[in-house]
């Protein structure tokens, strides 16, 4: 009966007013609503241009020297590429000195290299909960496990959270132990994990931990992740199970894969200075590093990114290649200049050239950065020089192109019109319009008459045209002619109006927009003029 | 009659097909077809009919893609949110350690043993059906949007040049067979190994909070390819503006603790407060500039529409049916009669803004594609300021942490719509098969998720919910009202930022909405945009015939890297993976 409630509250109402609504739907019949695709009817010579302009190119002389010389450079880049540890400079004021170098990893695998390094303090964050029966009650805790060097000699001042971690790493004496909070007021008891193997629980105050903090944003307990700001942490302490950090346990806690954290804690003790030994010991293990120095941290991370003298030389070299490119393109421009009037002369535009020519040059740089790709996969090259023959590439195809492109000539400004009048005194029948309308734009070059038809109203005659642009996707011009009558004299009226798929600029509507009313207004007045 | 029944019958098989490679793909690697469905489901309807030497017409044709289309659409609403609000459930216990106190009430999940989970079916069911109120308010403003604003729906159009090229026969076979290949196996490639090249550490060593990585994924590659130039542009560099510029800078600002060197996933993870701030700074101030500039053109386009006697009706019942949101939300709050003058007005407030959103998202979708959710977080900061901290009463209203989505319904006819233009559909009928497929399909899709988690449950590595695991943390910091303080300040920054968009705008014609779409896509998917926009840029110059040419190739690309997930699918399953 309980599961019924929602079927009638809400379900049923929902359901009833569905079914009214689709019944009021279905009340219309509605009417079709057609809209017109057009059909390319030109083709496009893009592909042959494309062809043109690559074996001009490619037979130059220029071209072999420019390429060359950029090869030449990506070695050198490749070269001179050194790398450093990505390092960032945190404020530690007011945190409780905790460690001196701090190593962090975030997966269970580095423990074996971690158990070999220098430590003070290692803990170990085991993200799968560890799930037990004690006291009658199934309950569920995040294992965190801890282990101590036990020469370690502390200097004074060190915090009390360490001396806390210590001491907790003295109560897990034996490899079967498991710490809960004391407030869980569970009395010390056996227990045995599901592999069969017993543990024994004692409980402490486990409270202090809860706000353990490492640097700004890392705690030593569990966290899943930090949003805003704000990390989201363990924040019920009496979820918590400690156990020693032993390889036996971390085998039961982590069968196969599990997700878990190490962190490993250094405190220079009185008589070692191995400081710097440390850091690097820790470089090689950890994915990042935190090396205290009074108040400030420096976190290194195992990324690396290239020194401030590589960047140099990368910015000279770029510099070089565009230098050698600007002396010799010249003379490829002059062999292309004569292919680009010819071009012009039977009417391919400066767009179409222009994405050929880049089109082109990408091709060719492509094509030859397959023996960079090659030398890097197989090691000769470093990554440094083929990122670097990647910005001097692009740059080169830019410039060319736009050297290629240059020297032609656009109108800039088209005049803003849209429609046109015409007034007339002699009278030609709207029926007789229309079939010279048709005879003139049926066989047009640019557009194709898809559609006209007339509309009459008692004030004026509307012809409406619907033009399809040949020369592009889906593109359609329509157009009215309004035709009405006053003072003994006929007026024309042509409004047109252009709409594509594909975008186009304001410069290129405009274009279309006054060629497609410029073909209706030729037409127009050589058929009123033909029937005068 | 028989082939009204004929046509029904296999829009119900490819939609179901289709809405149950997503249920699963949406569960484990979080790709789907869905914003692909319009291209994907046109085809496999052809298909079917060709395989079958069934002769159709075109109205046989446009019902079958409808109601495939209508069915398909609800498996996010249904089994992709019934994964979702179960896998929250499931991390309940272990969420309360870590500080979240939020219960899931069983309407929403039920828990149980048994295959079929009736206590959360009414609810799932009602939801969905009342976010096919957004078809029929698309319908309402479908000659607004596009001939009075004109805004293309290039997916549409797409979709309907390559089932125009197909119906024509006039296709070249090795051609087009080899871009399918091509597309199906960089998919599965993909799927086996994943492309990911992380640039964070690397950028923010430099510059603290900046987040950058390279993927590469066929399927968003071609969806991009088919999008305007214009919007293109402005997606990839406000997408690449935000996590290289501005959000270093604003975690500067406010000086929040970002840990050193994280990975691209957890730094997404960990800004993703401050992005949704800025995206609620960003499209408040957006909306009201879209509103108040408009409204005069807004308001006569409504009197004439209103004036048209099936609009009208269309428009009341759209939202009368919308309207039941409130009606629900009400049903799943727990104690409502204590609050109930707070709840009323966050309801109304809550419909108002559905109808916003509404209408803003079916412009988006004309404007550059695809629908996006990046304005829906606004319906969510509304009802967390109010105090409301329950999951049954963002599950009903929220469209961006819960249930209903009328916004992605109404964009997806909207489409539909354009695309049947294309066909001399009959409008009323495409409607009325959408919403028959929309009903059943939810029903189809509900019993998809239920049969996922019996047979799954939420910790198996053949269905690894470990990609929910930051959404469901999301949810669970805003149901349980953790959100940080900081966030206020964010968001003033970004109506800052918005306010300088609208100057964009007003002086140089930049496109808000595409905008406000970047700001929410991840910095990997925004460089894909860039590429794309570069590839594209050059290759519309190069004629129509290349540019026509490139579509269609684009678009059986785009069907094979479907056709791929789905073959990996259905390999999972069959626990050959």
């Amino acid at each position: 009966m309980n599961s019924l409630y929602p079927y009638l509250l809400i379900l049923f109402p929902t359901l009833a007013i569905f079914t009214v609504v689709f019944l009021v739907m279905s009340r219309y019949r509605g009417y079709v609503e057609e809209e017109p695709l057009g059909e390319i009817r030109t083709i496009s010579p893009a592909l042959k241009i494309i062809k043109l302009i690559f074996s001009k190119t490619i037979t130059s002389i220029e071209i072999v020297i420019i390429v060359v010389s950029l090869y030449l450079l990506t070695i050198m880049a490749s070269s001179i590429a050194s790398y450093t540890y990505s390092m960032r400079t945190i404020d530690l004021e007011g945190m409780p000195h905790i460690f001196d170098v701090a190593g962090v990893s975030n997966t269970i695998d580095d423990i074996d290299r971690v158990i070999q390094a220098r430590y003070t303090i290692v803990v170990i964050q085991m993200y799968r909960t560890l799930i037990f029966n004690v006291s009658n009650k199934t309950l569920m805790f995040y294992p965190l496990l801890i282990g101590c060097n036990k020469d370690a000699e502390l200097k004074d001042n060190i915090s009390s959270y360490v001396k806390l971690l210590i001491d907790l790493c003295v109560a897990l004496k034996t490899n079967n132990l498991i710490i809960l909070n004391k407030n869980l007021g569970i009395p010390v008891q056996e227990i045995s994990l599901p592999e069969g193997i017993k543990y024994t629980i004692i409980t402490l105050d486990l409270k202090p931990l809860l706000d353990l903090e490492l640097i700004p944003g890392m705690y030593i307990l569990h966290s899943i992740g930090s949003i805003g700001g704000e990390t989201i942490k363990l924040e019920d302490v009496n979820r918590i199970a400690l156990l020693r950090m032993t390889q036996g346990n971390i085998d039961i806690l982590c069968k196969g894969k599990c997700d878990a954290k190490i962190i490993a804690l250094y405190i220079d003790t009185k008589k070692s200075s191995s400081l710097n030994n440390t850091i690097d010991e820790y470089r090689n293990i950890f994915n990042h590093v935190i090396v205290r120095r009074y108040n400030t941290g420096m976190v290194y991370s195992n990324t690396f990114i290239p020194t401030p003298e590589s960047i140099v030389g990368l910015l000279i070299l770029f510099l070089i290649s565009i230098v050698i490119l600007l002396s010799l393109s010249g003379g490829l421009i002059e062999k292309l200049s004569y292919v680009v009037n010819k071009l012009l002369n039977i009417g391919i535009s400066k767009e179409l050239y222009g994405a050929s020519s880049i089109l082109t040059l990408t091709i060719i740089f492509s094509i030859a950065a397959v023996p960079i790709a090659i030398s890097h996969y197989v090691g000769w090259l470093h990554s440094f020089g083929f990122v670097a023959y990647l910005i001097m590439s692009v740059a080169t195809i830019f410039i060319l192109s736009n050297q290629l492109t240059r020297k032609l000539n656009i109108v800039q400004h088209l005049p803003q019109r849209s429609s046109a009048t015409y007034i007339a005194e002699s009278y030609i029948s709207v029926e007789n319009l229309k079939k010279c309308l048709t005879q003139l734009l049926s066989n047009d070059d640019f557009f194709h008459l898809n559609e006209i038809e007339v509309l009459e109203n008692s004030k004026y005659f509307v012809l409406r045209l619907e033009m399809v642009y040949r020369i592009a996707l889906s593109t359609i011009a329509s157009s009215e002619i309004y035709v009405e009558s006053y003072d003994g004299l006929w007026r024309y009226v042509v409004e047109v109006d252009v709409w594509s798929i594909e975008e186009f600029t304001a410069r290129e509507v405009r274009y279309i927009t006054l060629l497609a009313l410029s073909k209706i207004y030729g037409g127009l007045t050589s058929c009123l003029e033909r029937s005068s | 009659m028989g082939n009204t029944v004929r046509s029904i019958v296999v829009g119900l098989v490819v939609g179901g097909f289709i809405s149950f490679i997503n249920s699963y793909g949406y569960a484990v690697s979080g790709y789907t077809t869905a914003e692909a469905s319009l291209i994907i489901i046109p085809m496999l309807t052809l298909f079917m009919y060709k395989m079958l030497g069934i002769m159709y017409s075109n109205d046989e044709f446009l019902v079958s893609v409808a109601i495939a289309l209508g069915v398909d659409i609800t498996t996010t609403l249904t089994s992709g949110m019934y994964i979702t609000f179960g896998f929250l459930n499931y991390s309940i216990e272990k969420l309360k350690a870590f500080g979240f106190e939020i219960a899931i009430p069983r309407e929403l999940f039920g828990n149980i043993d048994k295959l079929f989970d009736v206590y959360a079916l009414p609810t799932y069911l009602s939801l969905s059906m009342i976010s096919v109120s957004g078809a029929l308010i698309a319908y309402t403003f479908r000659s607004y949007f596009i001939e009075k604003e004109r805004l293309r729906y290039p997916f549409a159009i797409a979709s309907a040049i390559l089932i125009n090229t197909f119906k024509r026969s006039s296709y070249r076979f090795k051609e087009y067979f080899t871009v399918f290949l091509l597309g199906f196996i960089t998919q599965i490639c993909l799927l086996f190994i994943p492309f990911m090249y992380d640039l964070t550490p690397f950028f923010s060593s430099i510059a603290p909070g900046s987040i950058f990585a390279l993927t590469f994924s066929p399927l968003v590659l071609g969806l991009f390819l088919l999008m305007p130039l214009g919007s293109l542009r402005v997606l990839s560099l406000s997408s690449l503006t935000v996590y290289l510029f501005v959000i270093p800078i604003t975690v500067n600002l406010f000086a929040l603790p970002i840990l050193p060197a994280i990975s691209y996933d957890e730094a997404l993870f960990a800004v993703a407060p401050i992005v949704i701030s800025l995206n609620l700074g960003i499209v408040i101030v957006l909306l009201t500039y879209y509103l108040l500039r408009f409204r005069s053109l807004i308001v006569s386009a409504m009197s004439i529409i209103l004036k048209l006697t099936i609009e009208r009706t269309m428009f009341v019942m759209g939202l009368t049916l919308l309207s039941l949101l409130g009606y629900i939300a009400f049903q799943l709050t727990k104690h409502p009669f204590t609050q109930l003058y707070t709840l009323l007005l966050i309801i109304l407030v809550a419909l108002f803004l559905h109808i916003v959103l509404l209408i803003a998202n079916i412009r988006i979708v004309g404007e550059v594609g695809m629908g996006s959710q990046a304005l829906f977080p606004i319906v969510t900061f509304i009802l967390y300021l109010a105090g409301v901290r329950e999951a049954g009463v963002y599950a009903a209203i929220d469209p961006y942490t819960g249930i209903p989505m009328p916004q992605v319904i109404g964009g997806t006819a909207m489409n539909l719509f354009r695309f049947s233009r294309f066909f001399k559909g009959n409008i009323i009928k495409i409607l009325k098969s959408f919403c028959i497929g929309a009903v059943i399909g939810s029903l189809i899709t509900y019993i998809y998720g239920n049969i996922l988690v019996h047979i799954y449950g939420f910790d198996s590595p053949q269905m690894p919910l470990t990609r929910w695991i930051p959404t469901v943390i999301w949810m669970a910091t805003v149901y349980g009202g953790r959100l940080g303080g900081s966030s206020f300040y964010v968001i003033v920054v970004g109506a800052l930022i918005g306010i300088l968009i609208v100057f964009l705008n007003w002086y140089r014609g930049l496109s808000i909405f595409s905008i406000a779409i970047g700001l929410m896509l991840p910095p990997d998917i925004g460089f894909a945009a860039l590429l794309a926009y570069i590839v594209k840029s050059i290759i519309v110059k190069l004629g129509a015939e290349l540019h026509e040419k490139m579509v269609i190739l684009n678009m059986i690309y785009i069907i094979g890297a479907g056709i791929g997930i789905a073959v990996h699918v259905l390999l999972s399953i069959c626990g050959v993976i």
